[in-house]
């Protein structure tokens, strides 16, 4: 029952990063921090900048020399600066520089303090220990500051809500609306702001707006509920009843002692008072017109509108959103502003997927948010982007080790590219693949990166990222590069990096993977190539040599085309004597032979059992052509008489129907065969054969 | 076999050093590593071969090393190196003529610490 020493909590050693050409100063600082730190060094700024970029949230502090081979000290700290780590990462110059320029260059890039040679423990010592306490209360209070707004508005909005989901209860109502009102209001107001480049519309303003629409509808408390849920038509009476409760909301808000100094309360008022009025001034209770209505209860008016006309309720269905869109733009539903409206129409999408994802928790965290950014830039040094509290780089950490390990299952080539410095990263399996170094400084310049995917590819790729926005910054393309002394094809899909800056959208770099599809692509060929070719004898299909033929001579319409269908003269001899195995060779024999007659443009194909087809351009005279072809292809095999039987036909591109002409040759064939075989006939493209025509190309070939 | 000795030898500055690492173990074991570290070759390869950017690093970097262990000859001659070879605007040395002269200076004093260390150790 007694504890041993191991489960003693022992506080885990922070990481400090050495970054020194020689190998001796890393031993020094080493040996001077002694067992209280956990040590990493790098002996270059690439080296350096490699480890930032996969472990920044792991390293507490660096130590960094300046004048080192490959990227020397201030181009490291540069690049700390331009990824933002610089403000989370303490960075201490351990360099043995006395010149001014290069000291004040160091500071201006944010290097936290110089430790001067030679080096002392002590002061070495104490100075890192003096850093690194600074840097964690900083952090520590702006997490600490971050919990308790988070808390406060939790515990603000939770009240809130508790009320007007008593109010929607009480209506029968789902609980949604006010969440759906909340979310409504809140965009559109976002939008107006950009919309007029109103001043008075800042964010604080807009939060407090959304937060106090939740209690427009408070004033239904002292309606009877008969009325609230009946789900036919209100009498007149009944209604003039139901629309008291925009004024009786209004005066508990009013009475409130708090409503005097409370600007949240005196919204909320101006919002319950005023949620139905109308622009054109024939709404209630005070028949207010155009801009006497506050924005507020304006913007309100208008959400809670388009939310009960898209939610199911006691006395009617729910409406599509296009259709309620429609009807407010209308003016079936109350008079607006139009301005407003065209607001509306803008981010209808926007709100229409929104409110489809809407949920309580979400809601408070955005709130939230905008409080926390506020506070935490105040206490960041320079009033930029704060420094992430511990928080954020657990989940840093967290994200990193999900992305590695996918990144390590999938055996893909990934990598990452930064613009400034320019260099490449590739994960470990990647750069084993390709037989490159994982990290290479300015890779668009690298004679290996060049020589590996070629010039015309590297501007590609380089064109396609920077050619994309924000929005849409995916990257897909194919192409071959030469891996190991091989060619093969690879497809890349990359993911460009847009930040924004002062001066606009700025190209960062990209994030991507390469994925090797050689032999994909090539079994895609062959499949392609069996579809449409005969196997035994290696020649077209009628089908893919007819489509062909069709394309050809639509891009040729001028030129002359000759057609020949040939068939062999007594070939079931050669089955029946000497085997379908024989029968295959002669046919083999053939097709090699036809092949062989003609050039490789040109078109072969096996129509039939022992039925082929030639079709090639040819502005000549044929008939010597078509001569010499069947003197070719006539002789003898392994003591088989090769004799064929040609039908020939000739016609312009332009002129041709393929199934015309194709009976035309059919029918020349046919009178071939019956007067002998052994012999070629020509006919003009427009014969056409006689009542006794039999083709000779038997039914299922044709 | 002693620190002492050896420092003597040199006019180094024993009593420095020792403040800085605090103890004789630390001393011994860098002085040992100075003499293994590379950076006194990478600078007679870098001069060879006319490198003058290698060649102002590994200056530099000498010349932090030898004050480091208070061998204060050597430091000296490194640092008048360092600044002959630091490159002007336009990237060459700013004492082209003084980098051989000083060069050889440095090759002397390293020598003359190798022989005592050797001595000594």
């Amino acid at each position: 029952m007694g504890t041993s020493d191991s489960t003693l909590q022992k506080k885990p050693k922070q990481t400090i990063l050495v970054v020194d050409d020689a190998p001796m100063n890393r031993a020094l600082l080493a040996d001077m921090l002694g067992d209280d730190y956990e040590i990493i060094e790098a002996e270059n700024g690439i080296q350096a900048v490699t480890i930032l970029q996969s472990s920044v949230e792991k390293i507490a502090l660096v130590l960094l020399d300046i004048v080192m081979p490959e990227m020397d000290g201030l181009e490291v700290l540069a690049m700390m600066n331009s990824h933002g780590y610089i403000s989370t990462t303490p960075v201490i110059m351990v360099s043995s520089e006395r010149s001014s320029s290069v000291i004040e260059r160091a500071y201006a890039l944010g290097a936290t303090d110089f430790i001067s040679r030679p080096f002392d423990t002590f002061i070495v010592r104490r100075r890192v220990m003096n850093t690194l306490m600074l840097y964690a209360k900083q952090r520590t209070l702006t997490s600490m500051i971050e919990d308790q707004i988070y808390e406060r508005q939790k515990s603000v909005s939770l009240m809130v809500n508790i009320l007007s989901q008593i109010v929607e209860f009480r209506n029968g109502e789902s609980g949604m609306h006010v969440l759906h009102v909340n979310t409504i209001t809140e965009k559109l107001l976002y939008q107006v702001a950009k919309k007029s480049g109103r001043k008075d519309l800042d964010p604080d303003t807009i939060g407090m707006i959304s937060m106090a629409s939740s209690l427009h509808d408070i004033g239904k408390m002292a309606i009877p509920e008969d009325i609230l849920n009946k789900p036919g038509r209100l009498t007149d009476e009944e209604f003039e009843l139901m629309k008291t409760h925009s004024a009786v909301g209004a005066e508990m808000l009013a009475s409130l002692s708090t409503y005097q100094n409370d600007p949240l309360v005196q919204t909320a008022y101006e919002i319950c008072r005023w949620h139905h009025e109308r622009y054109d001034g024939r709404g209630y209770p005070d028949g207010l017109k155009g801009d006497e209505i506050p924005i507020s209860a304006q913007v309100v008016s208008l959400a809670d509108v388009y939310d009960a006309l898209t939610s199911e309720r006691v006395y009617k269905k729910a409406i599509p959103h296009e259709e309620a869109l429609r009807m407010i733009l209308d003016g079936e539903c109350g008079a607006f502003d139009p301005f407003l409206l065209e607001c509306l129409t803008d981010i209808a999408d926007e709100i229409r997927e929104e409110l489809r994802i809407t949920s309580t928790s979400a809601n408070v965290l955005k709130e939230a948010s905008h409080a926390i950014t506020k506070v935490a830039m105040m206490v960041s040094d320079d009033g930029e982007l704060p420094a992430p509290s511990s928080r954020t780089l657990d989940l840093l950490e967290y994200e990193r080790m999900k992305f590695n390990f996918y990144a390590m299952m999938s055996n893909e080539i990934q990598f990452e590219y930064t613009e400034d410095p320019p260099l490449i990263v590739f994960a470990d399996y990647g750069s084993a693949k390709l037989g490159l170094p994982e990290v290479i400084s300015d890779p668009y310049c690298s004679a290996d990166v060049v020589e590996m995917f070629g010039e015309e590819n590297l501007q590609r790729l380089h064109d396609a990222l920077r050619a994309t926005t924000k929005d849409d910054p995916i990257v897909q393309l194919d192409l071959k590069a030469t891996v190991k002394g091989e060619l093969r094809w690879f497809h890349v899909a990359a993911r460009a990096m847009w930040r924004e800056t002062k001066e606009g959208m700025v190209y960062h770099g990209s994030i991507g993977k390469m994925v090797d599809v050689h032999e994909n692509r090539q079994r895609m060929t062959a499949l392609e190539i069996r579809a449409t070719h005969d196997s035994l004898t290696g020649l077209m299909h009628h089908d893919f040599a007819r489509k062909l033929i069709g394309e050809r001579m639509e891009e040729r319409p001028e030129s002359k085309f000759v057609l020949m269908i040939i068939d062999m003269d007594h070939f079931k001899d050669a089955n029946d004597t000497y085997g379908h195995m024989f029968g295959d060779e002669v046919l083999k024999h053939l097709s090699a032979k036809l092949k062989d007659s003609v050039r490789d443009s040109d078109i072969v194909a096996r129509v039939g059992g022992d039925e082929f087809l030639i079709c090639m351009e040819c502005d000549i005279d044929p008939e010597p052509l078509v001569a010499r072809i069947f003197d070719f292809i006539t002789g003898e095999y392994k003591g088989f008489p090769m004799s064929v039987s040609m039908g020939v036909v000739c016609v312009e591109g332009g002129d041709a129907v393929y199934d015309d002409v194709f009976k035309a040759a059919d029918g020349a064939l046919y009178e071939m065969k019956r007067g002998g075989r052994g012999g070629y006939v020509f006919v003009g493209a427009d014969e056409r054969p006689g009542e006794d025509f039999e083709s000779a190309v038997s039914p299922i070939d044709r | 076999m002693s620190l002492e000795a050896f420092y003597e030898s040199i006019s180094g500055d024993l009593a420095e050093v020792r403040s800085h690492l605090l103890t004789d173990e630390r001393v011994t074991k860098f002085v040992k590593m100075f003499f293994d570290d590379p950076v006194n070759a990478q600078l007679c390869g870098a001069i060879e071969n006319d490198d003058m950017e290698a060649a102002f690093r590994a200056a530099h970097t000498l010349k932090g090393l030898a004050i480091g262990m208070g061998f204060t000859a050597l430091h000296d001659a490194a640092c008048a190196l360092t600044e002959a070879l630091r490159p002007n605007d336009a990237g060459q040395p700013s004492e082209p003529d003084q980098v051989r002269p000083l060069f050889d200076k440095v090759e002397q004093e390293y020598e003359a610490v190798t022989t005592a260390y050797e001595a000594s150790f």
